[in-house]
């Protein structure tokens, strides 16, 4: 297992390569000059000023000398000061990226809290009302606008009904973090991003349910006496899960994007809402580093989920 | 044809229905289509709503008889109302009619959902298929290509592009386009993969087929069907990402109305006009919708193996 | 205006409004109406709730420019004087005495007794000097020209001295005495009040930057204390920032007004205006100040009392005579056609939602200055409009666009700030309305911050649809005069006129001082505004606070809502 995390450790080099480029080439595309930005509050710079400036911040080298240079920066972990709060982006994004993992990893555990058991529900009664409701429910989860589920939310469950509140992570005044009062925080902005995994998920499990519940093994534990639970479980989910980590992927892609949105919605200071807010204020630093780092994180809940893969299905781990 | 050999398999199915056993692919597909209400009932609702579109400027001026940009702000934050046509969604904070911004909107949204597709699915099918059939470096390009992409949080890489360019629909639509042909392009290279091994792949190649002849000719046109299915979803996906991104400004830019930058408006006056939400959220879920139904129903029908059923 | 540094402000929805710079200094006289309106007892304890769109970017007023940063440091850095709440009149605050000498050339201030900061440092003249210095040194303020008169500024700025000469703390810190190089009418508003902003502990900043020295090099711009406020002469303590969440102050037991009745003061930051006003709502806020779209919805909420009244402030479109890419802007006919070619009135009926009124001039109605008398009262006349456009030399093309002397059509951009739902709203209006006299108009909208950037004196931009939040003693030197349209000064429209230079100049400088003197001298210039509208006056906009009928002794009005907030109380 161990050779296994390494190698696809490895393989992820050249994706986050990708990424520093990606990012670096795009910034470097902006019309506007960066230390008119960087400078923005500032008022008794002189032409000279400037150019020193431009001088030692590297910006008349040659552009291939300045991305080596940025990503030198990164992996010592430094990108820069925030054009518009003026303090290391660094702090900023570690002081966000906590808030961002708690929806992410609740929603996760949520999806498939739910997801699976629909997914079986499904599958077993094939054909029933129950697998028509679940199928309608995948696609119409599917189709409805993410940020539209959650201005609804907010309106009618938060400010007309009162039945949750509108958004934050505590209630004024309370400072706690696994407690009921972030738990009824979470609920708003979990249940918004999980519908569109929880949408996924049956659709894939009933799938692949149906198809190992007719195979030769199954039989075979069944007629060893075994309860229809633990054949459930023991054989059948097994197999089944092994293409529902893999949708892992999809949703959690859905999960990291959504929050840009949701976090805004749901006023949580997440990474996402950092990222748009450095968005609107023109920080480049900022917004750079925002999308590398949730770039950085979206590739480790992969590998992530290729261990569990790898661990699912003993197989991989081969390849 | 050797793509009639393959298929005809496929056509072998339910013999207690009564039809001409010899039709193609594609007239088996249509029949089973016909067959089919939920898909035909989607389809219906898809191409009403493309007409439209279409007719947008039509109704405009002769039915609605406002523009979608022309503003009343006499007549702002009416409700809507069945006096007359252009009210009938009622009016927003400037008192232009929603209804009539709700048709240029379905255009909008319709054209970057149909067009980015479009290119997602010429963009797609090169790459994957290519890469597919070549392997060796340039596979790896393209799988890091993919991969690459596949890593950044979409919303994210739109945001910064976002940031740095100000795009009208058409050359976001082919932004979307190129940064949405990841699904296609894996699927066609796996399908290709699989593909060039069989006889006739291998047969064409000893005849001296060169590598573009065999693609196009042989490898394509039986993955078409399902590149088909899947653009028709990645039409409704980008018409959902489109909103997403145009409601937090960073998309289609007002007075140009999307879907999208229609609830923008709405959500901020939520509390005075409430109306404003709905018509838009509900129209990018019927149409998203509509085209899942029909993703669905065209996969169903050009390969029942596939049903899940 | 001097003595609140006008602060360019987009008149926007709650959060913005709620952090206005141009109040916020805290109390006045002790007997105010919270005894009247108390038959019941106060009780002490309780949470105090204030919503904002944004983090802090920093908490000391030398290098602030946004109104969240002077929501947060007004708590704890206090002025020597303020201003009335109500009629903006000069008062006392930490000074209880102030003077101008009969030359009008220096300036005395004494400051209460036994004045101590939270932490129990004596409050002295050597603070206030201190923080005048760290503006002179400092690269990142706004705050220069409040103090450009003063003997030996210069030379402080310039690093020639390591002291400005003109100001003497005499009387074991007591009084504080400002001599200046000529007489400046608005001094004691500008240099006891908000033009210098909130007042630092120099002891414990002296730690960090020292303001004994020629160095020019090293300023307070950068120094840890500028994000967690130390000690306090303000009714609060800071306590901790939580970024993107909230800024928690507690209560200063050693505030000279009296400590505070309530515990704790939180400034909680939201996504933008609407989630303010859903907080507000749902009672996580106490008091806010909406945009007029969201009245219906919370006039209804029970729970809320509603305070509407002037402001000191107004919305304009302001047209850069010196534009790159609209070289008619510099012609006034033109400038009139667009006065005439929007319909002001309808905005403040449809969009305002009658919660305010049209404005002709720069100073606001509800400044004592004001004085209408001869003001072209301009509204919507498509057709006067398209006539100046001709006069002064455009020719229709066939589109439907006028075409310039020089053969380019009219077109030209209009930029303004997101977040702001009036401003949005107006942007997106001038483009028809525009458009219906044949000028075209490209809209923009961009973040407040990038306009500011984009809107500094240059060449690149032609309108913009901005704010200005002005004090309650009107200086507007900085903003008409032909000497203000340096790289960051704030006449970014580039216009000079001798009238109004001399207008303002008899404004700031007398001789004659005088409530009428200047009343006349501001007319002067007004009048001139209105017919050369460098801007096109929009409106001035009505407060629309609401707060939590819970709250007692709140009592907010023009120029300052927290000035008695150690009096609020909650009842149960």
């Amino acid at each position: 297992m161990g050779r296994f995390i390494l190698r696809r450790l490895v393989q992820a080099i050249p994706t986050l390569i990708g990424i520093l480029v990606l990012t670096f080439a795009l910034t470097r595309l902006s019309p506007s000059d960066p230390i008119q930005l960087m400078l923005g509050g500032q008022y008794d710079i002189t032409p000279e000023d400037r150019i020193a400036l431009r001088e030692s911040l590297g910006l008349n080298e040659p552009l291939p000398l300045q991305f080596i240079k940025w990503v030198w920066a990164i992996l010592h972990l430094d990108f820069g000061q925030s054009f518009y709060y003026h303090r290391p982006v660094m702090d900023l994004i570690l002081e966000r990226v906590p808030n961002s993992l708690q929806i992410s990893i609740a929603a996760l555990l949520v999806t498939v809290a739910i997801g699976i058991p629909l997914g079986v529900i499904a599958a077993l009664r094939r054909g029933h009302i129950e697998d028509h409701g679940i199928r309608i429910f995948s696609v119409a989860g599917h189709a409805i606008p993410q940020f539209w589920l959650g201005l609804m939310f907010v309106l009618t469950l938060s400010v007309q009904l009162r039945w949750f509140p509108i958004g934050s992570m505590n209630a004024v005044g309370v400072d706690c973090g696994l407690c009921w009062d972030r738990v009824w925080h979470l609920i708003g902005p979990v249940a918004v991003i999980s519908i569109a995994g929880i949408a996924n998920l049956p659709r894939i499990l009933r799938t692949e349910v149906l198809e190992v519940i007719s195979q030769d093994y199954v039989r075979t534990a069944r007629s060893k006496g075994l309860r229809e639970k633990a054949v459930i479980a023991g054989h059948v989910l097994r197999n089944a899960l092994i293409p529902v980590v893999t949708s892992f992927g999809t949703i959690l892609l859905v999960f990291f994007s959504g929050a840009l949105i949701i976090e805004r919605v749901f006023n949580w200071p997440g990474l996402g809402r950092l990222t748009f807010e450095a968005a609107v204020n023109k920080d480049y630093p900022l917004v750079q580093a925002g999308v590398v780092i949730s770039s950085v994180l979206l590739i480790f809940s992969y590998l992530l989920r290729d261990i569990a893969y790898a661990w699912v299905d003993p197989r991989i781990k081969a390849r | 044809m050797a793509t009639d050999a393959v298929t005809t398999t496929a056509a072998r199915v339910r013999p207690a229905e009564v039809r001409n056993v010899s039709a193609g692919l594609w007239s088996d597909a249509l029949w089973r289509l016909r067959h089919d209400p939920t898909t035909v009932a989607a389809l219906v609702v898809l191409g009403t709503m493309v007409a439209l579109a279409l007719a947008a400027d039509l109704l405009a001026e002769n039915f609605f008889h406002r523009a979608f940009s022309e503003q009343d702000i006499l007549s702002n934050y009416s409700k809507p109302s069945g006096a007359e046509p252009w009210l009938w969604l009622g009016t927003d904070e400037l008192g232009r009619s929603q209804a009539v911004r709700l048709l240029y909107g379905a255009r909008v949204s319709l054209f970057i959902g149909s067009l980015g597709a479009l290119t997602a699915l010429v963009l797609g099918l090169g790459m994957g298929v290519t890469a597919g059939y070549f392997r060796g470096r340039w596979d790896d390009v393209v799988v890091w290509l993919v991969t690459t992409l596949n890593s950044i949080p979409l919303l994210f890489l739109l945001l910064i592009i976002g940031v740095l360019f100000r795009l009208a629909p058409l050359p976001f639509a082919l932004l979307l386009g190129g940064l949405g042909w990841l699904g296609i392009a894996n699927y066609a290279r796996g399908q290709t993969i699989a593909l060039r091994e069989r006889e006739y792949v291998v047969a064409a190649r000893t005849v001296g087929c060169t590598a573009v002849r065999l693609m196009v000719r042989h490898i394509v046109p039986n993955i078409i069907p399902l590149m088909i299915v899947l653009t028709m979803i990645e039409v409704g996906t980008l018409i959902l990402v489109e909103s997403a991104i145009s409601f937090i400004g960073f998309g289609i830019q007002p007075p140009t109305p999307s879907w999208g930058n229609m609830l923008t408006n709405a959500a901020q006056y939520l509390g005075k006009a409430p109306y404003l939400i709905y018509p838009p959220g509900i129209a990018v879920f019927v149409t998203v919708l509509c085209l899942y139904l029909v993703g669905d129903g065209l996969r169903d029908a050009l390969d029942p193996r596939l049903k899940s059923r | 205006m001097r003595q609140h540094r006008a602060v360019r402000l987009v008149i926007a929805g709650i959060a913005t409004i709620t952090l206005i710079a141009t109040a916020c200094t805290p109390t006045g006289q002790p007997s105010s109406t919270a005894t009247a309106a108390a038959s019941e007892q106060p009780v002490a304890g309780g949470r105090l709730v204030i919503g904002a769109t944004g983090d802090p970017k920093t908490m000391q007023p030398v290098i602030s420019g946004d109104t969240t940063s002077s929501l947060i440091w007004q708590q704890v850095y206090v002025t020597l004087t303020r201003p009335n709440y109500k009629t903006g009149q000069t008062e006392p605050n930490l000074a209880e005495k102030f003077e101008l000498s009969a030359d009008g050339l220096t300036l005395t201030f004494t400051l209460r007794d036994n004045l101590v900061w939270s932490n129990g440092d004596p409050f002295t003249g050597e603070d206030w000097k201190y923080t005048v210095e760290a503006v002179g040194r400092s690269k990142k303020t706004v705050r220069k020209s409040t103090y450009q008169d003063i003997v030996g500024w210069k030379d402080y700025v310039d690093g020639k001295t390591d002291s400005v000469a003109g100001i003497a703390v005499k009387d074991s810190g007591k009084v504080i005495e400002v001599k200046f190089t000529k007489i400046f009418c608005p001094a004691v508003a500008a240099l006891g009040g908000g033009g210098a902003g909130g007042i630092l502990p120099s002891k414990l900043f002296k730690a960090q930057w020292d303001n004994k020295t020629i160095d020019t090099s090293k300023n307070i711009d950068d120094v840890p204390y500028n994000m967690s406020p130390p000690a306090s002469m303000g009714p609060w303590v800071f306590k901790e920032f939580k970024p993107g969440v909230q800024v928690t102050f507690t209560k200063n037991e050693r505030y000279f007004r009296g400590a505070p009745l309530l515990d704790e003061f939180v400034v909680k930051v939201y996504a933008d205006a609407t989630a303010v006003k859903n907080a507000l709502m749902v009672g996580e806020v106490t008091q806010a100040n909406i945009q007029p779209s969201d009245n219906e919805e919370v006039s209804k909420n029970e729970a809320l009392k509603l305070f509407r009244y002037k402001q000191s402030s107004y919305d304009y479109i302001g047209w850069n005579l010196k534009a790159a890419k609209a070289p008619w802007l510099a012609n006034v006919q033109v400038r009139q056609a667009l006065a005439y070619g929007i319909d002001a009135p309808a905005i403040v009926n449809k969009v305002l939602l009658g919660f305010g009124s049209q404005i002709y001039a720069h100073t606001p109605p509800v400044s004592w200055a004001y004085d209408d008398t001869g003001f072209t009262k301009y509204t919507r006349d498509v057709n006067k409009a398209k006539q100046l456009l001709e006069q002064a030399g455009a020719k229709m093309g066939g589109d439907g666009v006028y075409r310039w002397t020089d053969g380019a059509p009219m077109k030209m951009r209009i930029e303004a700030a997101q977040g702001n739902n009036v401003s949005e709203t107006v942007l997106q209006f001038a483009q028809e309305q525009y458009k219906a006299i044949g000028i075209q108009i490209d809209p923009l909208l961009e973040s407040f911050n990038a306009l500011l950037d984009r809107t500094q004196p240059g060449p690149d931009y032609e309108g913009f649809i901005i704010g200005w939040s002005l004090g309650a003693d009107p200086d507007p030197y900085s903003i008409w005069h032909s000497s203000q349209s340096g790289k960051d000064q704030f006449n970014d429209v580039f216009y000079a006129n001798p009238t109004v230079d001399q207008a303002l100049v008899d404004n700031r400088n007398g001789p004659d001082c005088s409530q009428a003197a200047r009343k006349k001298a501001l007319h002067a210039m007004d009048l001139q505004l209105n017919q050369d509208v460098p801007y096109t006056f929009l409106f001035t906009r009505d407060a629309l606070r609401y707060a939590d009928k819970k709250l007692q002794g709140f009592d907010p009005n023009t120029y300052a809502y927290l000035w008695n907030v150690e009096k609020w109380w909650l009842k149960k």
